[in-house]
């Protein structure tokens, strides 16, 4: 439908170019104060806004590559491109001037060279705009960039086919890209078609005005003796000096919506004719894939994710049992021998941690010189906290290893638990087991859900009540320093033989607390 | 005491809305807007991290500001209605549990018309304050910091006279100087925790009052010698050193109290900490 109205959009374009030949008006001086100025500069943005002392404001934003004046898009700009470097660099030079000094600044403007597309066609707009809003006459432009840049937006064109339906072409004129002024004793013979740029109409214009982008300011004595056909633009000044109507021939967003809306409609109709296929094939699958094989992945996978945290907590206790094995040592020791005081602490932390962080920080807030510290102790307070948990826990695990390999429980019973690490990986073993024996139980089907959700309830009351101890031997012990809560050193229960760490069991009650 | 315990927390909560950790991205602005016709302005000025400066501009200024803020962050605060501003920051919602008290490169610089009267509310959080009130023309004036470092300085006579000045501080380092240039009938000074040091240098009505009340902390008060003092203290366990007073009843005075042409009566009121006197 587009490209239908396209070719004849250009039709009556070629014939109206060809007719009469772009032109340049001289301009006349526009002297406008400057009453507030707003320069914003960010990497996201470079926004400039105006407001003057007898009209309107102007606000030219770059906002992620999109150029705009006021509410309309003038073009799309290359981020970090000649056109974005220029302008920010002007804004830059203009943030630290009072409004006097900025308008001058805006006012001298000019694009940089060697602009091509889009960019030439928004350089010349704003340089355009710049021009017609502050004093002086503007630069110098040729035809051809401006109408190179009018060629290449589509969205001008079809507003300019509209505006031009019907229109004749006797005494036709039309500007592109360009301030221009008629004088109040100028007659414009047939319609005048402006095309994004600003004019100051103070003489005749005895056909209809044509306005595409830009702006017109009607004088006093100004005269159209037919209508406004406008799009995108801005009218100012004396109404009055139009005869006939002011006619809005569809904006550039309004196209865009249009085609936005096309767009979206042929997609729902494409849904609409492929939804009972689509519904078909969903089907079709589904019947393929039972819930057995869901299940199957499922429980795969979360035997998986169990396999992965049992890795990463066996990583983290080698590594605390490489650079810290006698503080480990210690808090584990802590755990066995103190377990109920352990517990109790580690509960207890658990209910005025959080009391306990925020009290202190506001304690070190309120005082001038705590604020730094406050710095610190806000992240690093729940930082200890945790590393204590995940610590505390690995140490328990170590206990819980060499019990499981005490009571001889099927394949722990011949392992080595002399070594920590290997009291470690049997102690995760333990922890995370609940978690995996769910999991594999999930692979039978949905017939075993109870026995998954005890199994996963009691494995996660065996996680809690481990972190809670191992947090309270953390801090019983000052982090494995103190040995104080600390029952005898492991290394002194596996220098003797391991019939002896069953009798040690048998007759030490503390162990069984150690769990 | 209770407000200005708020003042602080509510300083942290002004400025902690930025993560520690997160990127920052800068964005600058300037704005300037010139006098037409305004017979007067209110200012109300929130800034809760950073920098804020304070000053007088020449006309044909109504006001002229200039800010630096994470744009990540925060968002400018700007709007101008009919003589009334408000400017300052935001926080744009993406709340975050850390906290960063004061940034050193976000910054407001705000300059107001001398030729304007003006009503003056600052509002500022964590912020490190200069402000010179000299060449203003202030109708009112509101100021509450938080845990801020703040000078302050009248520099020039404030050609209007001011019912009250408020001055609320949190938690802070406060420095007030040539305070009598603003003119006021009536000066506050409520400081939660911190130091706080007042000159009353400038004074020239001939009855003014002020009204200092501190937490937990020292305050210093100096006095120009031709003034006349009249103390009256409320403390609990604070030390008042006021050499030079005499004591009538349950009131100190000044030894030219009588014959000042300029008076001051001062009432103190302290918690914990020392409230010193100087008379130069």
């Amino acid at each position: 439908m587009f490209r239908h109205r396209s070719r004849g959009v250009f039709a009556p374009l070629a014939l109206a170019l060809s007719l009469a030949p772009l032109g340049t008006a001289p301009a006349a001086a526009q002297e406008r104060e400057v009453v507030f100025h707003q320069v914003s500069v960010s990497s996201r943005e470079a926004t400039l806004r105006l407001e003057f002392n007898d009209g309107p404001e102007l606000v030219i934003s770059l906002q992620e590559g999109e150029l705009r004046v006021g509410d309309r898009s003038v073009g799309q700009i290359e981020p970090g491109g000649a056109l974005d470097a220029s302008w920010r660099a002007l804004l830059a030079e203009a943030i630290a001037l009072d409004n006097g000094a900025v308008s001058r600044l805006l006012a001298s403007w000019t694009a940089p060279e060697g602009l091509s597309g889009e960019s030439a066609a928004a350089a010349e707009l704003l340089q355009s705009e710049l021009a017609s809003t502050f004093a002086g006459p503007p630069p110098a432009l040729s035809p051809r960039p401006a109408l190179e840049g009018l060629l290449l937006r589509q969205d001008r064109l079809l507003g300019l086919a509209a505006a031009l339906q019907g229109l004749s072409q006797e005494g036709l004129r039309i500007e592109v890209g360009e301030s221009v002024v008629i004088s109040s004793d100028e007659v414009v013979p047939g319609s005048l078609v402006i095309v994004d740029g600003s004019t100051q109409l103070e003489g005749r214009v005895r056909g209809d005005l044509i306005l595409l982008g830009g702006s017109v300011t009607f004088g006093d004595d100004a005269r159209v003796d037919g209508n406004v056909r406008w799009s995108d633009a801005r009218i100012e000044g004396n109404r009055d000096a139009v005869r006939g109507e002011f006619m809005e021939v569809g904006t550039s967003a309004a196209l865009r919506d249009t085609e936005a809306n096309l767009r979206d409609e042929l997609r729902r109709e494409i849904e609409a004719s492929l939804r009972p296929e689509i519904q078909a094939l969903r089907n079709e699958s589904r019947s393929r894939s039972p819930s057995v094989f869901r299940n199957v992945t499922r429980g795969v996978s979360g035997l998986f994710q169990t396999l992965l945290t049992f890795g990463i907590l066996l990583g983290t206790g080698l590594g605390l049992l490489y650079f810290f094995p006698r503080n480990v040592d210690v808090v584990a020791r802590t755990a066995r021998h103190a377990t109920g005081r352990s517990a109790l602490v580690g509960f207890a932390t658990f209910v005025l941690g959080v009391p306990v962080w925020i009290l202190g920080m506001l304690v070190l807030v309120v005082s001038i010189i705590g604020i730094p510290v406050a710095l610190l102790w806000i992240p690093a307070f729940p930082l200890a906290v945790v590393l204590a948990m995940v610590a505390g826990y690995l140490a328990v695990a170590q206990n819980l290893g060499r019990w499981a390999s005490l009571r001889q429980f099927g394949p722990f019973q011949s392992a080595d638990v002399s070594r920590p690490a290997m009291r470690l990986g049997i102690g995760l073993m333990v922890l995370l087991s609940g978690f995996a024996a769910a999991h594999l139980l999930q692979i039978f089907g949905g017939i075993f859900m109870p026995f998954r959700v005890i199994l996963n309830a009691a494995a996660g009351v065996l996680g809690v009540l481990t972190v809670a101890v191992g947090l309270g031997a953390m801090i019983l012990s000052r982090g494995g320093r103190d040995p104080a809560f600390a029952g005898p050193s492991w290394d002194n229960d596996f220098d003797d033989a391991p019939a002896s760490w069953s009798q040690d069991v048998d007759t030490d009650p503390l162990d069984e607390e150690a769990l | 005491m209770r407000s200005t315990l708020a003042l602080a927390l509510s300083a942290v909560a002004l400025a902690g809305t930025v993560s520690a950790g997160a990127a920052q991205s800068w964005s600058d602005m300037q704005i300037a807007r010139a006098v037409q016709g305004e017979e007067s302005l209110e200012v109300h000025v929130k800034y809760g991290a950073g920098r804020f400066n304070l000053r007088a501009v020449d006309a044909p200024h109504l006001y002229r500001m200039r800010m630096r803020f994470d744009e990540d962050s925060f968002e400018p605060l700007h709007e101008y209605r009919r003589g009334r501003l408000e400017v300052g920051v935001s926080g744009n919602q993406r709340w975050n549990s850390s906290l960063r008290l004061a940034d050193s490169e976000a910054e407001l610089e705000l300059a107001l018309s001398r030729g304007v009267p003006i009503d003056l509310r600052l509002e500022l959080g964590a912020v490190v304050t200069e402000i010179d009130l000299g060449g203003l023309q202030l109708t009112a004036l509101d100021m509450a910091l938080g845990a801020s470092e703040s000078r302050i300085r009248v520099s020039q006579r404030n050609p209007l006279i001011l019912s009250r000045a408020s001055l609320k501080v949190g938690a802070a380092s406060f420095t007030a100087t040539e305070l009598g240039n603003l003119n006021a009938r009536e000066i506050l000074v409520e400081a939660g925790v911190g130091e706080v040091k007042l000159d009353l240098e400038g004074l020239t009505l001939r009855e003014s009052e002020l009204h200092a009340k501190m937490g937990l902390g020292s305050l210093e008060v100096r006095i120009p010698s031709n003034v006349g003092i009249e103390v009256q203290r409320s403390t609990f366990l604070a030390s008042v050193n006021a050499p030079g007073l005499s004591r009538r009843g349950n009131t100190f005075y000044s030894e030219n109290w009588d014959s000042a042409e300029i008076r001051l009566r001062i009432r103190l009121e302290s918690v914990l900490g020392s409230v010193t006197i100087i008379r130069p």
